[in-house]
Order: C-alpha cells, then structure tokens, then sequence
C-alpha cells in the first residue's frame, strides 16, 4: 500500500490554515467550492462541453496578475472536468488589436493608431504569442491535462458571428450606447482605412451611415488618405472592426452565448467586477436571454501595497517607489523568473491550487508583496515531482488501484486523456490520498461494451462482474458522455507494495 | 460615433420656416444685432458632432473649420504635411478667413466652428508667439460667448498605457483654453454629454429655447 497523504489542493476550508488566512465574503459564504460558482449554469444548460475564455493583450511581457487568470482558467478547466463530468478546454484570446502606435493628425491633432495585427501581421503576431505565452502554455497544458486553443482577436472579429453580433447590437445602438459610454454616450468604432490600415483612436469622425439587412455602411476619415467609406456586411471578413473594450467585450459575450453546446466563461481579472457591470446593462438593453447571459469568474486582483493594481504603466509613472522593495523582478515580467517555464507553471498551479482550495482564498486580492510570499512558501520538493496526469477515483477503486489489484482504468476518451502516452504518470486522487501510477498500454473503444469484449473485466475490477461494472460506469457517464468513446488505461504502481 | 441615417440633411441650413419656439426665437434674434458664439476645444472633444447637431437644430453655423481646407491647399503646395517653418503663413491665412467669416455676419444669431483666438494655442502649441495681426484682431473681433468643449476621453488606454501622443492632446486642448483667457474671454466648459444633451446646455446657457424639446 503505497497511497501517500497529499500536500492538499483538495478544497477542504481547514486545508492551509498556517500558509494562508482570508476572511469570509458574501459570495465565498454561498460557496463551499470555488468550482461551485459555475453550477448553477451547468445545470440550467448541461453543456456539451466548458470553455475557459481568457483574453490578455500581447504588447509586452506578462507580469503575475497575467499568468495568474490564465493559470486559473487552466486549474479550472481541470476541477470542472472532474466535478461536472464535462469535457473541458481554454480558450486563449490574443488581443492583437492593441494599438502597437498613436500618431496625431497634422491637420486636427486627431489620435489614430494602428494595431499590432496592422503592425506586425499575422506571422509578426504568431511570433509574439510563441515569444511570451507558448511555452507557458504547453507547460500549464500538460501540468492540468487540459487542452488548449489561441484564437487571435483579428480571427475573432473576422467570423461571421461576431459580425451578425455587431449589426445587431448597432440596431439597438440608441439603447446600449449610454452602457458603453456612460459619461458622453459616444461609442467608438474604429474601422481601419482600407489603404493603410490607420484607424481613429477615438472614431471621432467616423459615422454609420446607413444601416439594413445588407450590413452597416461606415464613413471615417484617415490623415494620410482623406475620407473612406466601408461596409461591414455579415458574411465578409472585411473591414477590420476594432472595437473598443467594453463594446468588444459585449459582442464577443453575446456571440459565445448563443452557443448552447459549450458554455463559456470569461476568466477576468477581479478590476473587470466594475467594468462588467456596464456590459450587462448593455446585455439587458440588447434583451438578452438569461441562458446566454455570460458566466464570469473574476480573479483575484494583485495590488501593491498602496492597494493600486499592480500595473506596468503604475510603475513607470511613478516609479519603483509604489512596490515594496522586495518585490522581484520576474513579478512584472514573468519571463524573468530564475528557473524553467516547468519550475514556474509547477510553483504558480501550486499558488493558484492553494487559493482555488477555498473560496475565502479566490474570491479576494493579495499584494503582490503577499503573492511572492506565497509562492516562496510552495513545498521544497515540488520541483523534483515528476509531472503527473491527475484523476480523481472513488474510494473503492482508489483503494484497489492502491494494493495493486486494479490494473485497467476506464475512462471516456475526452480531450483530456489525448495526450496520455504509454509511460505517462497518473496521479490518482480520493480526498487527501493519492497513489502514482505509471501508463502500460492505451486502448481506445468506441463503446464500454465494445471495451469490454477485449478487456479482463478482473483486470478493472477483480470483485464485480462484466454486467455489474457496466451498470456502474454508466452510473458515472451519461450516454453523451460514453459517445465521445472510451480509453482503457493499463496502469502498474510506482511505488508497489512491498 | 454616431448616426446621420436619420439625419440627412447636414448642409447649410438657416432658419426653418416652422412654427417651433426655437425656429420663433432664431427669426427674432435675426431681426436684431448680430451676435456670435464660439464652439471649440482641443481633439476628441465632439466638436464635429455638436456642429452638425447645432445645424441640424436649424441654428446657423459655421459648418466647417476655415483652417482645414487651407491646410489641405498648403499640403498640396507642399507636398507634405505642414512643419514649424510653414505655420507661420498658414496661420495668417486662416486668421484673415475668420476675420472674413465675422465680418460677413450682420444680424442675429450665428455659432462658430472655432474662434480667432484659437490661433493662440495652435501657434504656441508649435512653440511661436502669437502674430501682431492675431493680437489686433482678437481685439476688434470680440464674440459674444465662448464654448469651450471639455474632452470625451481621458487619453489613457484602458490597460494603462499612456501614450505621449495622447498627452500632446491634452497641450493642444488647454493652450486653447489658456489662448481664450489670454484674450481676456471668460469661457463656459460644456461638460462631456452627447450631441444633443450639450446644445441643450448651450441653448439653455443662450437663453434659447432647447432643441431636445422641440416637436419632431
């Protein structure tokens, strides 16, 4: 018997008392689970599948706060999958409409700017997002067992149903434009000019013309070529539509919401829990459906002591003097941190398991003097674990895998077991036990019937019989969830019994 | 942005012929001495929305900026955008079309798409002292009032960054300022609010009756 008691991520209240202490709030009151925060959606949709949407801006090198939602949405991804039996993924979005420079007009000092995708193109973009976050990524991927995808803004904007999502929203542009600029009630749009890609940063002279069931006709004016018309049809690609932030983020939530199948959540920074506030007013004026209305998690938000949010800009203004004097350097730029992209992602899904293990400890902001604390207190040995898929297994099957005697685990082939190669460790987990296994052979079924016309029922289960182990799993998957097909994993211990 | 669709006419208007009080109060005023009321400020501060909203009101108006027009003419001689050395002549240019544009004005009520104080602070935003023929003539042409429109943007990226550009505008927008001061006016600031909520405060600042109420 070699299940050893776990250095807990498990959510237990009592788990880290002497690491951590948070008081209480009202949302962590109603929540004995971070993941329970998405239930209730789950259960009113029953998706098919769980995106974690995470959108950053790529004009510079991450600092925590950054790496700190998207190692949440991954953690996510991975609690979601176990608790809800739901295929899960990230969903990265690259906000390469940035602006990557600001001009004035010679003629009207009117702003214009040009984004990175303008800027840099597709190849220059793709560089950027490998430079910063693919290695991260990769490591946070296969730390989590959760696959991912990069969608770029440029490819977001292009897609038939963030466009229809716009026409729409300009129906209603009388009612949502106090939502999206409540101070002047002036929406910007910025429509690049089709000759060099320039747009007014503000949209100052930009003006929709004509709107019908063939699309949105725009005028604007460029500094260097004068005024342009364009059309922004439904079906076309073109024009680039840069969309100011909180606009962008309306029609981005209202496109993913009319998705049924997969349900979306937006992983945001905790500074969004304001802004959001707009966006669903503007949700409302648009008649929004409570079913697609967006799920959000806001992250906890990282401070310097002054209780400002740590930002690059806060630094250069006003200069290293707003941080405490230790806080290090690879804290604004993650890329410095002194050790591999693995030793980084292993300390931060540490950090993040530890505050996702209690809601107390999500739900709230840290300094970033607090965070670095924290990340030094990770256990001494997690650098030398190996990496390990993780699986949580009830009691009985725990402790059969435990002695030995279990020697087939059965799975659904979800997204999560693609990357399982023989030789692969997994981690199995019940409560606060956990085992090691190492993977001895894969086979993947499309059935559990047809898995079990070639697998030894003894080998899953030496103390039931075929019919009674099929009843069982199917008491765990749901039809839908047994067609995506099944894996057989062949698993030996570590660790075996002496 | 906003919309024209609803609005196609943005060209030259005078008075409309209906019976509204606005229309009433227009063709009174046009009966009596001119006065002339200055709309300015710096870059994104919505003065092109308030223009066309103040023609679309049926008030009279400046419809556009002298200076752009004579800006594009200088551009074309030059075939380049306009340096510290050309601003000079250009300056006078456009001082001598606001000079013309008020003396042309004779009776009642007309609003103006910048002032000839402007020239102030787009001279000293270039870093050159005002002209002699600036400084008589923002003494022979006095305007009634001055609207300065404050800013509908902060200049600040929403993740922080602050762009030096962005910083130049706010120069730009407070030399204006200070240039009116500096021509001993005492401008009214019409606060950030659509097209329409600010005519309605400059209307009511005029004693005029306010667009938004008028029948449609």
């Amino acid at each position: 018997m070699t299940a050893t008691r776990a250095a807990t991520t498990e959510p237990t209240a009592l788990s880290t008392p002497a690491l951590l202490t948070s008081p209480n709030s009202v949302l962590a009151n109603a929540l004995l689970r971070s993941i329970d925060v998405l239930r209730p959606r789950i259960h009113a949709s029953r998706p098919e599948r769980i995106e974690f949407v995470v959108g950053t801006q790529i004009n510079g090198a991450p600092h925590l706060g950054t790496n700190l939602v998207q190692t949440a949405a991954f953690l996510l991804a991975k609690i979601a999958r176990r608790e809800f039996s739901i295929d899960t993924r990230v969903r990265f979005g690259a906000l390469d409409n940035a602006p990557h420079e600001v001009v004035l007009d010679p003629e009207t000092h009117t702003a214009y700017q040009q984004t990175y995708y303008h800027a840099l193109g597709t190849d220059g973009i793709a560089a950027l997002i490998k430079r910063y976050y693919r290695e991260f990524f990769d490591s946070l991927s296969e730390a989590t067992g959760t696959d991912y995808i990069v969608e770029t803004y440029t490819a977001q904007q292009a897609g038939p149903g963030f466009r229809a999502e716009f026409l729409r929203s300009l129906e209603r542009l009388e009612e949502i434009r106090w939502w999206m600029a409540p101070s002047h009630g002036v929406v910007h749009v910025r429509l690049p000019c089709p000759d060099c890609g320039w747009a007014e940063k503000r949209g100052d002279r930009t003006r929709l013309v004509c709107l019908d069931e063939d699309g949105a006709t725009f005028t604007a004016a460029c500094l260097d070529h004068g005024r342009y018309e364009t059309h922004v049809d439904p079906a076309a690609p073109d024009p680039y539509l840069d969309l100011a932030t909180l606009y962008r983020n309306l029609v981005k939530e209202r496109a993913l919401g009319r998705n049924t199948e997969v349900l979306h959540v937006m992983m945001k920074g905790g500074d969004w829990a304001f802004g959001s506030q707009l966006v669903d007013g503007a949700l409302g004026a648009l008649l929004t459906p409570p079913g697609q209305m967006p799920v959000r998690i806001f992250t906890p938000q990282v401070l310097a002591h002054t209780g400002a949010k740590l930002s690059k800009s806060l630094l250069r203004e006003h200069g290293r003097g707003v941080l405490p004097a230790d806080v290090e350097p690879w804290m604004l730029d993650t890329t410095t941190w002194p050790g591999s992209t693995d030793n980084y992602v292993d300390a931060l899904a540490w950090l993040v398991g530890e505050l996702l293990g209690d809601p107390k400890h999500f739900f709230r902001s840290f300094t970033v003097k607090e965070l670095g604390r924290l990340m030094n207190a990770h256990p001494a040995d997690l650098a030398a674990r190996p990496r390990a898929y993780e699986m949580g297994i009830y009691k009985r099957y725990f402790d059969l895998i435990a002695t030995g005697a279990k020697t087939t685990e059965i799975r659904v082939n979800d997204s999560s077991r693609a990357k399982l190669i023989v030789g692969s460790l997994i981690r199995f987990r019940c409560r606060d036990e956990e085992v090691r296994t190492r993977v001895t052979r894969l086979n993947r079924y499309p059935s559990f019937d047809a898995m079990f016309d070639h697998e030894s029922p003894t080998s899953v289960n030496p103390t039931a019989t075929r019919e009674e182990q099929l009843a069982n799993i199917r008491q765990i998957y749901p039809p839908e969830r047994e067609a995506v097909g099944v894996v057989a994993i062949g698993i030996e211990l570590v660790d075996p019994p002496a | 942005m906003s919309t024209t669709s609803t609005t196609p006419d943005t060209g030259q208007v005078g008075p409309p012929t209906g019976g509204s009080a606005l229309a009433a109060a227009l063709a009174a005023a046009a009966e009596r001495e001119a006065r002339r009321y200055v709309i300015t400020g710096g870059p994104s501060s919505g003065k092109d929305e308030l223009i066309e909203a103040i023609l679309n009101a049926g008030i009279p108006c400046m419809e556009t900026e002298p200076g752009r027009e004579i800006y594009r003419k200088h551009r074309e001689r030059l075939g380049r955008h306009l340096l510290r050395e050309d601003r000079h002549e250009y300056s006078l240019e456009v001082l001598q079309a606001f000079i013309s544009e008020f003396s042309a004005h004779k009776s009642g009520i007309r609003f103006y798409n910048r002032g000839i104080p402007d020239g102030y602070g787009w001279d000293s935003f270039f870093g050159l002292g005002p002209t002699p023929q600036l400084e008589e003539a923002s003494r022979l042409f006095r305007y009634d009032t001055i609207f300065v429109l404050d800013p509908l943007d902060t200049f600040e990226d929403p993740d922080d960054i602050v762009w030096a550009k962005d910083r130049e505008i706010r120069r730009v927008h407070e030399l204006i300022v200070q240039g009116y001061y500096d021509a001993d006016y005492e401008p009214v600031f019409v606060g950030p609010n659509d097209a329409a909520g600010r005519l309605d405060f400059i209307c009511a600042n005029l004693r005029l009756p306010k667009p938004s109420r008028e029948p449609r």
